[in-house]
């Protein structure tokens, strides 16, 4: 019996420690894709400016026509990228302005008041 | 797949892409001869200019189905918008007033046959016919588009540039 007991404790602690090691090897594993996508969201990382080309065929994504009608394509090309860098930089800017404009207007208040 | 592509209307040499130019371009053929099936079609701008890489747009998708003995009155109609549109892209004004007559026998009240009318006569100096022509097509656009909340910007674009040719006329 006492035999018995000491096997069942044995059991408990062995089955106890695997998954306690299992626990501790998820969490892990989960802390590191954490970090990682914490370094994808780096909002000061360098992004690629490069064109962008759009196509369209009479018009639409899509055409159905039958042979010898007419089919055209249009082609547009731009900056998408560095059109919206500037517009993101322009806002900044016009943000960075008005917070400057607001402190010194609250400086001069509070210097003015008795 | 092999298509003879010719640009429609003024597409300029070259182009300067900055921060603030896009361009814009349509290459295309009165008659596709291509072989029934399904095709898909990419464009890709490559090293040009002060920029040396390879960037391509998403695939279109062309259908081109064995022509019947017959079109439906649908095919036909769409047929003659693609024809109507095609000319006006080319600055083909016989056909652009051609096929816009073609929507406007199907239909009197069609919306793009008046325009496409008008749009010819606009380009044939016509001002009083053009004139006439896109004042029904706004009026057709409202009464079958009461709730729209675009405007038909083009359309009143024209009406007042004839209304200020006739106007200012000696």
């Amino acid at each position: 019996m006492k035999k018995f007991i000491v096997g069942i404790l044995v059991l408990f602690v062995v089955g106890g420690g695997v998954v306690a090691a299992w626990l501790f090897r998820r969490h892990r594993a989960r802390s590191r894709v954490l970090e990682f996508r914490a370094m994808m969201r780096d909002e000061d990382a360098p992004r690629p400016i490069e064109p962008s080309v759009a196509l369209q065929v009479n018009e639409d994504k899509e055409a159905t026509v039958f042979p010898g009608t007419p089919v055209w394509f249009t082609v547009n090309a731009n900056n998408a990228a560095a059109i919206n860098e500037i517009a993101a930089a322009g806002a900044l800017a016009e943000k960075l302005a008005r917070l400057t404009e607001d402190s010194s207007s609250a400086t001069e208040k509070t210097a003015s008041s008795p | 797949m092999s298509l003879e592509l010719k640009p429609l209307g003024d597409v300029p040499p070259v182009v300067e892409l900055d921060a603030v130019n896009s361009a814009e371009a349509s290459f295309g053929t009165v008659s596709a001869n291509v072989l029934p099936g399904t095709y898909s079609i990419v464009v890709c701008l490559g090293a040009t200019g002060s920029w040396q890489g390879r960037v391509c747009a998403d695939p279109v998708k062309l259908t081109v189905l064995a022509r019947p003995e017959q079109l439906s009155p649908q095919q036909q109609l769409a047929l003659d918008r693609q024809s109507a549109r095609f000319g006006l892209l080319a600055g083909d004004n016989q056909a652009v007033e051609k096929y816009g007559r073609e929507l406007m026998a199907a239909d009197p009240r069609s919306v793009g046959g008046h325009f496409y009318v008008g749009e010819a006569k606009f380009r044939q100096g016509n001002w009083s016919e053009a004139l006439e022509e896109f004042t029904t097509a706004r009026s057709e656009f409202r009464r079958q588009n009461p709730n729209a909340v675009e405007h038909p910007q083009f359309l009143n674009a024209r009406i007042n540039q004839l209304l200020a040719k006739i106007y200012n006329a000696p």
